[in-house]
């Protein structure tokens, strides 16, 4: 009822998008119940995988670690590894999650695409509903993806159609709008060069989280930034110096985020 | 696996997990300013903002162009490739995404690779 609350009053163009997302992680669902399938995972071991695990890439490393002969103990590790990005889209989603029950349901559906997803919109109460229906849809179309992969296993080759390269593109699509901010757009960036050079030698899963650190210089170079706008203008240090970061920052990533982020990709703005 | 063995590793990997969320959820429901909805956000909401949008960039590029540690093929490379400069160049999402399978699957099927 409540969640049925949450849903109503959204506009079509956002359920649009988040059905046209959903189907995509159908396909990445499919390619996951195949692999899982050709490792000789059941049925029900590969949809309750899918189920409580919740994060793709993580069911994909411990079926791949599994297969790969390596002990459950290394399974466990790597998919809890490859998970721990979801603390920082938790931290994300509480800030507009309502308190109360919802709050232990958004926590198992804090996933990349649902967190941008729900991000893009303008305020609490549209981000919470924004998320709420890309979680829940996304949540069937996993583990139904994972269950059609499995049956479908022997006469899909997910390999061969490249189904492997869904999930990448369907994230980059999620954030390339913000990235047209040259301020997000350079960190983020230098990000993805660090999370790459990274890769090759970080334990599972813990490259991407390594690109948080682009953040640092980041914040270094908005605070220098602030500091020579406040010198040059008398008004910008009159109020107390954290109103003015936090206006700084403000306006920084305000100016082109209305219907800059997931909307703008799929051409929903007319 | 044995039913055992993996109901057990499944307990870890979901407990772990959710420990995980939940503790992201509540920290970032504590950080949270005292009421405010539609105002102006505090600076630690704009900072966790950009955070995922550089964490979800970098799980799209290492996971796009890497198998685990090992540079991935050529299909699965110059696909993903093909469909993030679609998605630079504004191109619906959906057709990024086929665009990337179907460069992936043509290279794939032809047997190129590095």
């Amino acid at each position: 009822m409540v969640i049925m609350h949450a849903l109503r009053g959204i506009p079509g163009p956002v359920w649009r998008d988040a059905i046209v997302m959903n189907i995509m992680i159908l396909l990445v669902g499919l390619s996951y119940g195949a692999i899982s399938q050709a490792a000789g995972f059941p049925l029900w071991q590969t949809v309750l995988l899918a189920a409580v695990a919740t994060g793709g890439a993580a069911e994909l490393t411990f079926v791949g670690v599994i297969a790969a002969g390596g002990l459950p103990v290394f399974a466990v590790l790597g998919g809890l590894l490859v998970n721990a990005r979801n603390f920082a889209f938790g931290l994300s989603i509480g800030q507009y999650a309502p308190s109360g029950w919802r709050t232990y349901l958004a926590a198992h559906l804090a996933n990349d695409e649902a967190t941008a997803f729900g991000r893009a919109g303008r305020t609490d109460r549209e981000k919470w509903s924004r998320f709420t229906i890309a979680a829940i849809l996304l949540f069937v179309a996993w583990v139904g993806g994972a269950a059609l992969g499995q049956l479908l296993g022997a006469v899909l080759d997910a390999q061969m159609l490249g189904l492997d390269t869904a999930l990448p593109v369907l994230l980059f699509c999620l954030v390339v709008g913000d990235m047209r901010n040259r301020f997000l757009g350079i960190t983020a960036a230098a990000g993805a060069v660090l999370a790459l050079a990274l890769t090759p030698i970080a334990p599972l899963g813990l490259a991407s989280v390594g690109a948080l650190l682009a953040l640092l210089p980041a914040a270094g170079v908005l605070r220098l930034r602030r500091g020579r706008a406040a010198s040059g203008d008398a008004s910008a240090t009159a109020g107390p110096e954290s109103e003015t970061a936090r206006q700084d920052a403000v306006t920084e990533w305000r100016e082109p985020a209305p219907g800059s982020g997931f909307t703008g990709t799929t051409g929903a703005e007319d | 696996m044995e039913p055992i063995p993996f109901l057990l590793a499944l307990a870890g990997l979901a407990g772990g997990t959710y420990a995980m969320r939940l503790l992201g959820v509540r920290l970032g429901a504590r950080a949270r300013a005292g009421g405010e909805t539609d105002q102006a956000p505090s600076a630690a909401r704009v900072w966790m903002d950009r955070a995922v949008v550089v964490l979800i960039l970098a799980v799209a590029v290492t996971g796009g162009f890497f198998d685990g540690q090992e540079v991935a093929d050529a299909g699965k490379v110059l696909g993903v490739a093909a469909g993030m400069t679609a998605g630079i160049l504004r191109v619906p999402m959906l057709l990024c995404v086929v665009l990337g399978m179907v460069v992936c699957a043509v290279i794939r099927a032809a047997g190129l690779g590095w």
